[in-house]
């Protein structure tokens, strides 16, 4: 009993996700296909913006600003890309959300604003900038050497999936391996020990809120190819949504702990889900519920993992 | 004579003659996932005594003081309240049967008052309906309590503005207004100065003389003599021998704490000095001014001086966590104005803080992390990590430094307090430090671990580095420094060489 408890709460993330998967199976005419088109168009954009989330929450903080900084940088960029300025526009795009993360993590760093604050201000500002400068229009039919980016595929795999498995490839690499990726655990872990030991942990967080915003803005990006539609309203879920990918993933909002890998696990449990509610014709009205059920269960039976850890020998 | 038999003690002929046991501790046993923490203990506390309980860390100190208070609960054994058994399952029945407990670390809200936080929890009421609270009877009790403890201060105070001595004794009135008879104290001077321990010695003879019992936790071995009546020492979970304090000497309270015979602490030997790596030139900050001190390789400099003197605040500032206001540091001869943590590690400078939990070692992280950590970026020139040469220098470092632990992949957070402070030197020895700045290195650390600490600072010497130590432990002061500078409200009052200093000298001029 006591092993088959402790291997249930050692695995829980992987057998929740199995067992939505089975749900979802059991009630679509072809699973595969189902399964198929959820990993290939729905989970890389989430993971992508996911991941950003996930960095700042390392840091002890989170990034709030991830939907609207998505928005102005692409809807900026599609000035560009729709006069076919195509390498231009996406180097503008990711330089804008590289800024605007530079922007969040002075505030928190140097103004010492706190994280939450200063993410949840900057996503109005930043929101309020692209109605503004969008006027309520929208940039459409880009030029398909641009959409191609997001709808084209290699050996039969969507390119999103390459783009998306490139940046966890990079992110794990720095974040496990490298001496500043290591930086961002400890100043997670104790920012004030960290300091003393001759980090600079506020450069450290500036970096780390920068790459957020990049990520932000490359999902951006994705999407405005995919949808050939570059739109002030782009990205208004985002944050929560990658919050919800980070929490369930398991990464502590105290910060120091977890990493991208688990925010995979996060992104596709998330994903499915929502598929599963949908095969199952939930009402929306439900969905949210469910969804915000499933965040809440995993809190808990993370901390039960940790409190048993001794017990059940884990 | 009458009144004092009336109370728990007889004064016949100067000694005191303890009558009945208040507090009495029968084969107590306690587990933890499997390993046995207390065997078999056995203890009475009489009535209006002071029972100090010595013993290393993790010789079960605190645990059976937990299970006392009810924190937590015993695997077997009886404990006898005023001769009948009494079960306690959680701190509220403690505290109704009359335990009360002043934990190390203090329990207070400090945004409240001080009243507020006497009455936390069963704030008196106006009329039972409403249940408004009756905020000037709080004031008027809390006034008579602190007026008792001898302490002027506005009860309406917010806790926020006490020093520490003051908030133990808010601690004390919070106990004393439970009408506590038996009064467990954990470590009460760890961070007192000398004036406020003596005070808060007449303040434990005096609720002695009304009958309330003390249990006493120390690890300063020097105050026993002054405070303690009776005196238990604890070894690896058991009772190793109970003594009347006319007739234990230091030495043998030691040998049977560690089980072992501990020599000299203070072994150093002196050389001549080398060059002078560090010098500060009216320096000037938050708390301090106009401090010039020097130091030399080769060479243990001391600063004494009470809590809040601002010694603490100098360390900072030499290290570049606080800013300089005024005045200059100068390292190996080259003079700064501004200084940053990050300047300071890469001159090789290093700093073992006061709080080791929050600023020394990053507790939720491997101790391997830990000792490399200072080190990575000179360690791992092209920014990516080799586990192999991390593994292989943190294995060496761990044993440099006598660090116990199954591996170096144990988390910081899972050792023992002399070992975590190891941890926090294995960082600075690793990262190859010239100057190490040990703020209170030893305290609230075993005897054991202590001397193995004192023996690391010497060995850090004889290669040539140079150390300023701050300490409010005078004789571990006097006996590893080779100068000792006392400061006093932010100045340097004296400067003392190892032949002149006293304890009495250095105290003179620290107040």
């Amino acid at each position: 009993m006591k092993r088959i408890v402790g291997f249930a709460l050692n695995y829980y993330k992987i057998i929740l996700l199995l067992a939505i998967l089975a749900v979802s199976s059991s009630v679509t005419q072809d699973p595969l296909q189902n399964i198929k088109n959820m990993i290939m168009i729905q989970a890389p954009f989430v993971m992508i913006y996911s991941f950003g989330m996930t960095l700042a929450v390392i840091t002890g903080g989170l990034d709030l600003s991830l939907g609207s900084i998505a928005a102005f940088s692409t809807c900026a960029a599609a000035f560009l890309i729709i006069k076919d300025q195509i390498f231009i526009g996406i180097a503008a795009c990711l330089l804008i959300g590289a800024g605007l993360g530079l922007l969040n993590g002075l505030l928190i760093t140097k103004a010492k604003v706190n994280p939450f604050i200063a993410t949840y201000g900057m996503d109005w500002v930043i929101r309020g900038a692209v109605y503004i400068m969008m006027g309520g229009a929208m940039i459409y039919h880009f030029s398909s050497d641009f959409k191609i980016i997001a709808d084209g595929s290699f050996l039969g795999i969507s390119n999103l999936v390459y783009i998306a498995l490139a940046i966890l490839a990079i992110l794990m690499f720095v974040f496990q391996k490298t001496v500043f990726g290591r930086n961002v655990y400890s100043t997670g872990a104790n920012i004030k020990v960290s300091r003393l030991t001759g980090v600079n942990t506020d450069l450290v967080i500036v970096v780390v809120y920068m790459i957020s915003g990049v990520l932000a803005s490359t999902s951006g990006l994705l999407y405005v190819a995919r949808l050939d539609c570059a739109e002030a309203f782009l990205g208004k879920n985002f944050g929560l949504q990658a919050l919800a990918a980070t929490l369930i993933g398991g990464t502590s909002l105290q910060g120091g702990k977890g990493g991208v890998g688990n925010t995979v696990i996060g992104v596709l449990i998330m994903v499915f889900l929502m598929n599963c509610l949908n095969v199952l014709k939930v009402s929306t009205l439900w969905q949210d519920a469910v969804f915000g059920l499933v965040i809440v269960v995993s809190a808990l039976l993370e901390m039960a993992k940790q409190r048993y850890a001794n017990y059940l020998q884990l | 004579m009458l009144v004092s038999a009336r109370h728990a003690g007889l004064e016949f002929r100067g000694i005191r003659i303890l009558t009945d046991t208040i507090l009495e501790i029968r084969n107590i046993c306690k587990s933890f996932s499997g390993v046995p923490v207390l065997e078999d203990i056995n203890m009475s506390i009489k009535k209006g005594e002071v029972h100090v309980i010595v013993g290393e860390n993790g010789a079960g100190k605190s645990t059976l003081m937990k299970i006392i208070s009810g924190v937590y609960r015993k695997d077997k054994g009886e404990l006898f309240f005023e001769g009948e058994p009494v079960q306690i399952n959680n701190v509220q029945k403690a505290l109704n049967v009359g335990i009360g407990i002043i934990h190390q670390e203090f329990n207070l809200l400090p945004h409240r008052t001080i009243g507020q936080n006497i009455f936390l929890g069963r704030e008196p009421i106006k009329s039972n309906f409403l249940k408004i609270i009756d905020h000037d009877l709080i004031c008027k009790k809390s006034k008579e309590l602190l007026d008792y403890l001898e302490l002027d201060i506005d009860p309406r105070t917010l806790v926020y503005n006490l020093g520490i001595a003051q908030q133990q004794m808010v601690e004390v009135a919070k106990a004393l207004c439970f009408k506590s008879k038996v009064l467990i104290m954990d470590e009460p001077t760890a961070t007192l100065t000398r004036k406020e321990t003596v005070k808060l010695f007449e303040i434990i003879k005096k609720l002695r003389s009304e009958g309330v019992s003390i249990i006493y936790i120390s690890h300063r071995l020097e105050e026993i003599k002054q405070i303690a009546d009776t005196l238990t020492v604890l070894r690896d979970g058991r009772v190793v021998g109970d003594l009347s304090i006319e007739n234990a000497s230091i030495d043998q309270i030691i040998r049977m704490m560690v089980g072992r015979e501990i020599k000299d602490q203070y072994e150093r030997q002196y050389h001549l000095h080398g060059e002078e790596v560090l010098r500060t030139e009216n320096l000037g900050a938050k708390r301090f001014s106009n401090v010039n001190i020097s130091l030399h390789r080769g060479e243990i400099v001391g600063l004494s001086g009470l809590v809040g003197a601002g010694r603490t605040e100098i360390a900072k500032t030499i290290f570049g966590e606080d800013a300089i206001e005024k005045g200059s540091v100068y390292i190996y001869g080259k003079k700064y104005q501004r200084m940053s943590t990050q300047k300071a590690t890469r001159l090789r400078i290093g700093l073992v803080p006061e709080d080791r939990k929050e600023e020394g070692a990053i507790m939720e992280m491997p101790i391997r992390h830990n000792i490399v950590h200072a080190v990575l970026p000179r360690l791992f020139k092209s920014a990516v990590i080799s586990r192999k040469t991390e593994l292989s220098v943190a294995k060496k470092y761990m044993e440099e430094l006598g660090i116990r632990a199954p591996s170096v992949n144990k988390l910081v957070k899972l050792l023992s307090g002399g070992n975590q402070q190891k941890v926090v030197i294995a960082k600075w020895v690793c990262a190859d430090c010239e100057i190490l700045i040990f703020d209170e290195p030893t305290r609230g650390i075993d005897v054991g671990a202590k001397a193995e600490i004192y023996g690391i600072m010497s060995e850090l010497v004889e290669r040539g580095k140079a150390i300023l130590m701050i300490s409010s432990d005078l004789p571990e002061l006097i006996g590893m420094c080779d100068r000792i500078y006392t400061i006093k409200d932010g100045m340097v009052t004296a400067e003392f060489s190892r032949t002149e200093a006293t304890q009495e000298k250095i105290l003179a001029a620290c107040v």
